[in-house]
């Protein structure tokens, strides 16, 4: 009936109350005052011929009462009700928003040969039909705002396909971007009572369930306190299961010498059904022509995933296979694509299987190109060696190791991710990673090797505190972790340590680079021997405890609370404020701009920079001056700010992980390093994984680069930095008319660059929410009212256009009702129960 | 007299008030003096009754001259007779009239009423007895008309407390049968006992042609039965236990009251019982008064 409860503990610790009133019926019963009577003959024949009714009665008096509380609680615990007890409980939205997801996975087709995406759009067109006169929006992912939808020209011209760009995208989705994206143009719109349908095939990757800031900020966005809307989101989940899927990715294309012969080495990754036992057909298509089969090594011209060896998720198999192509007489620099089967007439032009839109991959190639997914930055220093294996562990020349002064070289967009093990960036090179971040750029640093730490270098508002050194029992510095494991004998005493160093005390399991394998094991982060760690200073934080002291300052003074002294007041009041603004220049200009950082010096501290502490009046004057400006910028610094978010600490509670997000970016922080005379880092698995993990981030995450943002792409074309203007003009692609900004294909700029795009390596992952994941969809919508239509359930969207409502009201309602009903039952019965010797009585006459 | 070993039960301003009030019988009396009541006898009062014939041994001195002279007749002129009363007050002194707040007890209201009636009693010259009894005939004082009497009668009220079962309806016709000439009686209880057997007393009584009054005493809590959560009720006169929610019982308990007090004034009325209901949160001089009042505008209509 309820399907959500958007304070479930109170419901949870309080439906014990429910049997108050039974309780105080027994203990009432119980606590039996003796009474001395005098009319027990009425007594008895009362109890005697007490009826059944009056004992029903007193049951429903009882029963009335527990029902009045179990509404009370469970209005306080906020139901969302669906289906027709939502629809019947609630108002109607006054503005109904959908949301579609256009992603690769959507053109699987389901059972009735219809793609995800056909039957999103027609739940979505049905969905319209059950909200009559009222107003209809539609969000774009590739567009990026909401469209109003003319209804008339909907039902007349056949749906919204005939009003809006919905076909096939090889575009992410990015739900919670889609969902910031709609709380704010509700807000800008002020929408009161609104809902959003999303239509989504559920896809992990596109909900990014990882991304705890990005969800706390759509659900204060969508459920926030001053938010000027109600707003209901109804997910309409196309999570049917594709069984007959196979997808191409050209994973790597480079030219090679093969006995004396030009050719390109293609590396291509298949995953289809693990069950899969006939061959697939391929075709090669280079530089605007088909290859010839015949050029082709009779084993490649298709593959066969029952030769696969790696498995996913136990349904799909993964094959990695190497293809050479002949390029004698082809250019030196060049595109194509690989193909799954025969081209097909229509729209199905090349479908085999459930997913057209994956069997085809695209790809460039040419001398030089290479293809680097990790930049590693630092002094020269071995440390980088442990980097860089861990980025290219199979030495596949996928990362490059550079030192700060070769950076001017360098283009921080051609990489997933950068991996800094040097000083921390200042100046103009901290303003070039801070744009990349703030574009999907991934890095992560690493403490200096002689780290005695320079905590006036700050990088988006985090810095390296004091550097703690680890020691064996005798209080000397442990030279090499390994002395800090169990059992060694660091002093010859004959008396083993016991396992010494930072011990690692807790870590997020469930989201970041450290959360459980897919098998949800946990990763042996617990292995890690620390012996040398830096501190980490989050100046976001301290900017905000500085404003609030500060605040705390000025509401003392406007309370009339100056018994500190007011110059004391002045003095405490500039300090603070010239710590926060200091912490806050410390968050980078993407986080906190210049413009900002000015106004903060000029609107608080110069205004008390000339004040004589001695001349109380004239101090007390200025303070009471700034306390609505002090109010005001804590208000901003404490929400354009935020501190960074703990991934991994040690037991002393110090922070081993930390993540900062800037922009669309994420900056890591370790406090420790891949060092013998640090840690145990570079030999342990986690390591590895954290890096690879890292790198799968950067490369899903876009840094900031169209092209990157669609795909890992081979080869790099796209200039840095959004500013830069390039037409590209398809080549071949996806589509009728593929264009760049949302369909794969190989496009040419107007000065000759090529560019390959392919759909996001994030779309090959085949993890999807279903049903029993539901509860963790409500806690990244954390209160936001929430109901999803599973596919193959009874809760269709057609049914359901109800959704998920807030009852609370109509239960207080139910709560009042019952209390009248309890009140009627236990009201005294005046016309039988007159006692009649109250009545004057008339004394009888004597014959 | 009232403001010393008395005052628990005589006030001397309430009799002050009520002294100008008499107490009269509503049936005529037969009494060895001559008094204030009538008598079912002819006498030699001033009121003139009726003739009668002459017939011999008649006193020659009540024959009607002028009638003999006028019709040559013989009549004897008869006049009313003013006789004394005796007065029984029967007191119920069983455990179940101790039911009550301290000082309000029904005991306590019903010895007020006892006090005061024997007190006016007196001083109009007539005789006033007192039966005490609970489930035994406790005291039984014959009426007597000296003050010294009263004295007495006043000392057992004070020294008389509730207790025992109720033998009501056995000490009536007990009394019914010991007392032969007429008299009035005034029976003071809460008559927690079986109505029919109680009526068939009142039969009794009114066999005898006494005149009776009813005082029936009940105390509030008794009638409205409000209480707010379960009790143990404790038999005041056997001490058995009832355990008893009185929100269940309530309307079954108000009925049965309801029904027992019907029945009970029918009776009283069907045997020219002069009833009167009290209930202990009247002011007893209001119910003593109007007792005085209606009986003597009965006795002058």
């Amino acid at each position: 009936m309820f399907d959500q409860f958007i304070n479930w503990n109170v419901l949870k610790l309080g439906w014990p109350l429910v049997l108050l009133p039974v309780l105080i019926h027994l203990f009432n019963r119980l606590r039996h005052k003796k009474m001395p009577w005098a009319a027990m003959m009425f007594l008895r024949v009362a109890s005697r011929k007490s009826t059944k009714y009056a004992k029903l009665r007193q049951f429903l008096i009882l029963f009335m009462r527990m029902l009045a509380v179990l509404a009370l609680i469970m209005a306080i615990s906020r139901p969302l009700a669906g289906s027709w007890l939502g629809g019947m409980m609630s108002s109607k939205p006054e503005t109904v928003l959908f949301v579609m997801d256009r992603s690769v996975t959507m053109e699987s087709k389901d059972t009735g040969r219809a793609s995800k995406r056909e039957a999103a759009v027609k739940l979505l067109e049905d969905t319209a039909k059950s909200f009559p006169g009222i107003e209809l929006w539609y969000l774009d992912p590739v567009v990026g705002t909401p469209q109003r939808v003319d209804r008339l020209q909907m039902e007349q011209s056949g749906g919204l396909g005939a009003q809006f760009e919905i076909n096939a995208t090889d575009v992410p989705t990015d739900v919670p971007r889609l969902l910031e994206t709609a709380a704010d143009w509700l807000k800008k719109n002020k929408s009161g009572n609104c809902e959003i349908w999303l239509a989504s095939d559920m896809q992990q990757s596109n909900w990014h369930p990882d991304a705890a800031g990005r969800w706390a900020a759509v659900a204060s966005g969508l459920g926030g306190k001053d938010v000027p809307f109600k707003a209901r989101v109804q997910v309409l989940a196309k999570t049917q299961s594709v069984s007959n899927n196979f997808s191409v990715r050209v994973q790597e294309a480079r030219q090679r010498e093969v006995r004396t012969e030009n050719r390109l080495e293609l590396v291509l990754k298949f995953t289809g059904p693990a069950d899969a036992s006939r061959p697939m057909p391929l075709k090669f298509h280079l530089n605007g022509k088909d290859v010839p089969e015949n050029e082709v090594d009779a084993n490649h011209r298709q593959f066969n995933l029952s030769a696969a060896t790696t498995r996913r998720q136990g349904q799909e198999a993964e094959l990695v296979q190497n293809v050479f192509l002949p390029l004698a007489n082809a250019p030196a620099t060049g595109w194509g694509y690989v193909q799954i089967g025969s081209d097909l007439a229509g729209s199905e032009r090349y479908a085999t299987d459930d997913n057209p839109r994956d069997n085809r991959s695209y790809f460039v190639y040419g001398p030089g190109l290479e293809k680097a997914r990790a930049l590693i930055v630092g002094p020269q220093h071995f440390s980088a060696g442990y980097l860089r294996l861990a980025a290219d562990p199979f030495d596949n020349n996928i990362a490059k190791v550079v030192t700060p002064e070769a950076l001017a070289e360098v283009k921080f967009t051609d990489y997933a991710s950068v991996l800094w093990h040097g000083a921390l960036p200042t100046g103009d090179l901290a303003v070039r990673l801070q744009q990349y971040l703030a574009q999907g750029g991934v890095t992560m640093f690493v403490p200096e090797a002689n780290a005695t730490v320079s905590g006036d270098r700050a990088f988006v508002g985090v810095s390296w505190g004091s550097a703690q050194a680890a020691t064996n029992l005798a209080g000397q510095p442990l030279a090499n972790w390994r002395q800090a494991l169990p059992g060694v004998d660091n002093n010859k005493t004959g008396k083993p340590e016991k396992q010494g160093g930072f011990l690692v005390g807790g870590w997020k399991d469930r989201e970041g680079p450290l959360s459980n394998a897919q098998n949800e094991k946990p990763l042996p982060v617990t292995d890690l021997v620390t012996i040398r760690r830096a501190g980490l200073v989050d100046h976001a934080k301290l900017a905000v405890e500085q404003i609030q002291l500060a605040q705390q300052v000025a509401d003392a003074l406007s309370k009339g609370n100056t018994s500190a002294g007011v110059g004391n007041m002045l003095r405490e009041l500039q300090q603070a404020l010239n710590a926060a603004a200091t912490h806050a220049e410390k968050l980078g200009t993407v986080r906190w701009t210049a413009d900002r950082a000015v106004a903060l010096k000029t609107e608080l501290i110069e205004s008390l920079a000339n004040v004589d502490p001695l001349d109380e009046t004239a101090a007390t004057q200025a303070m009471l001056r700034l306390v609505p400006l002090i109010k005001q910028w804590a208000t901003e610094l404490e929400s354009a700010t935020g501190g960074y978010h703990l991934l991994a600490h040690y037991e002393d509670g110090a922070s081993l992980l930390a993540r900062q997000l800037v922009g669309r970016g994420q900056a890591y922080f370790l406090a420790t390093r891949p060092d013998e005379a640090w840690s145990s880092l570079q030999e342990e698995w986690v390591f590895l994984i954290l890096v690879q993990r890292l790198l799968q981030t950067g490369e899903a995450l876009g840094a900031g680069s169209y092209s990157v943002a669609h795909s890992r792409v081979v080869g790099v074309f796209k200039p840095e930095g959004e500013s830069a203007v390039v037409t590209w003009n398809a080549k071949v692609g996806e589509g009728d008319a593929p264009d760049y900004r949302r369909d794969a294909g190989i496009y040419e700029s107007a000065d000759g660059q090529v560019l390959a795009l392919n759909r996001p390596p994030t779309e090959d992952d085949a993890r999807y929410f279903g049903p029993d994941q539901e509860h963790l969809l409500k806690s990244l919508f954390a209160g936001v009212p929430l109901h999803v239509h599973w596919e193959n359930s009874s809760d269709t969207a057609g049914k359901a256009a109800a959704g998920p409502k807030e009852v609370w009201r109509w239960l207080l309602v139910f709560m009042a009702a019952f209390l009248l009903g309890e009140a009627i039952l236990i009201l005294p019965r005046t016309s039988d129960e007159t006692v009649a010797g109250r009545a004057p009585v008339q004394p009888a006459t004597s014959t | 007299m009232a403001e010393g070993a008395y005052s628990e039960f005589l006030d001397g301003e309430v009799l002050g008030r009520l002294m100008r009030r008499f107490l009269h019988a509503r049936t005529p009396m037969i009494g060895t003096m001559s008094g204030h009541h009538k008598s079912p006898h002819r006498g030699s009062s001033v009121e003139f009754a009726e003739y009668r014939k002459y017939a011999p041994g008649d006193d020659l001195r009540r024959l009607d001259w002028r009638v003999l002279a006028r019709t040559d007749r013989y009549y004897i002129r008869e006049f009313e007779a003013d006789t004394n009363l005796r007065c029984y007050i029967v007191m119920d002194c069983s455990a179940s009239m101790g039911f009550g707040d301290k000082g309000q007890r029904k005991f306590d209201y019903a010895r007020r009423i006892a006090a005061t009636l024997a007190y006016m009693t007196s001083h109009q010259g007539d005789a006033v007895g007192l039966q005490c009894f609970a489930d035994k005939r406790v005291h039984d004082i014959p009426p007597r008309r000296n003050p010294a009497h009263l004295r007495y009668v006043f000392d057992t009220l004070a020294n008389v407390a509730p207790r025992g079962e109720t033998r009501l309806v056995e000490e009536l016709h007990s009394l019914a049968e010991r007392i032969r000439q007429r008299a009035l009686m005034i029976i003071i209880s809460d008559f927690f006992c079986d109505v029919d057997e109680l009526i068939n007393c009142f039969q009794h009584l009114n066999f005898r042609k006494h005149d009776f009054a009813v005082f029936h005493l009940l105390d509030p809590q008794e009638l409205d039965f409000q209480f707010d959560r379960p009790m143990r009720f404790v038999d005041m006169e056997t001490d058995s236990v009832l355990l008893a929610e009185p929100d269940v019982i309530r309307r079954e308990y108000i009925a049965s009251v309801n029904e027992y007090l019907v029945k009970l004034h029918e009776g009283c009325n069907k045997f020219q019982a002069d009833y009167r209901r009290v209930t202990t949160d009247t002011p007893y001089e209001k119910v003593v008064a109007d007792f005085l009042v209606e009986r003597e505008r009965y006795s002058k209509d």
